[in-house]
């Protein structure tokens, strides 16, 4: 996700913004991942149809939804919200 | 802002942060010999049951067998390149090579066996690939083994 996220960076994920409406398309998001549910990924919303999310790396060498598909809301840990 | 981000880094002294990846290799971080392994055992078994075949008599079913073989051979050995390939190119990094000077080495001969695995049928050749991927197997055991420690 660099240059906007780099490596060692601590990050504030919240869920509370998506308690007053679902992720937005362009939103960072933190999610766990489908296949590994203990395996937290951070990524940005591409795209949402029928509440199914398309999420995608900045850079596209990582994985992302062209791997492992749509995912659902309950995959989606919450939003970024503040470096610190 | 800044007492903020002093208390927060305050408090992950006490509760440390969970961490997010934004990178992932495919299977995330999971490299294994063990389909090489098993493309490499495959190899010599398709070579122990060809030389086995009765080729005095090439009825039907006998030269389905051997085309059935021929082809799991061949399919097994492009495998075995595949999953050798995953290794040497996403898992060993640079700095594996003061580790293992012959690393290179190692990976290229392997790969070029399981080449001469499919242009031929000999249980020596068969014997030197699994040969080739135990070695690189036992590599990959000892490089997980210092990162872990």
């Amino acid at each position: 996700m660099a240059p906007a996220f780099l490596k060692g960076e601590r990050l504030v994920i919240s869920f509370l913004p998506y308690f007053f409406g679902g992720p937005k398309i362009g939103d960072v998001v933190v999610l766990r991942h489908p296949q590994q549910k203990n395996l937290l990924l951070l990524k940005r919303i591409n795209d949402i149809k029928d509440n199914k999310y398309t999420v995608i790396g900045d850079n596209l060498n990582g994985t992302d939804s062209r791997t492992f598909g749509l995912i659902d809301r309950k995959n989606i840990v919450g939003k970024f919200v503040a470096k610190y | 802002m800044k007492f903020l981000s002093v208390f927060l880094r305050t408090l992950d002294k006490i509760n440390p942060p969970s961490k997010v990846y934004a990178h992932c290799d495919v299977p995330c971080g999971i490299y294994d010999i063990a389909p090489a392994k098993i493309a490499a055992s495959t190899v010599a078994k398709m070579v122990e049951k060809i030389e086995a075949l009765n080729f005095e008599e090439l009825d039907k079913p006998t030269r389905n067998s051997f085309v059935r073989m021929v082809m799991t051979k061949e399919q097994h050995a492009e495998l075995c390149k595949r999953e050798l390939l995953i290794l040497w190119t996403d898992f060993f990094k640079p700095e594996h090579l003061a580790m293992f000077p012959d690393l290179h080495d190692a990976f290229w001969q392997a790969t070029k066996l399981c080449s001469k695995n499919k242009q031929g049928i000999d249980p020596q050749v068969a014997q030197e690939l699994q040969d080739a991927v135990a070695k690189i197997g036992d590599m990959l055991m000892e490089a997980k083994a210092k990162a872990q420690k």
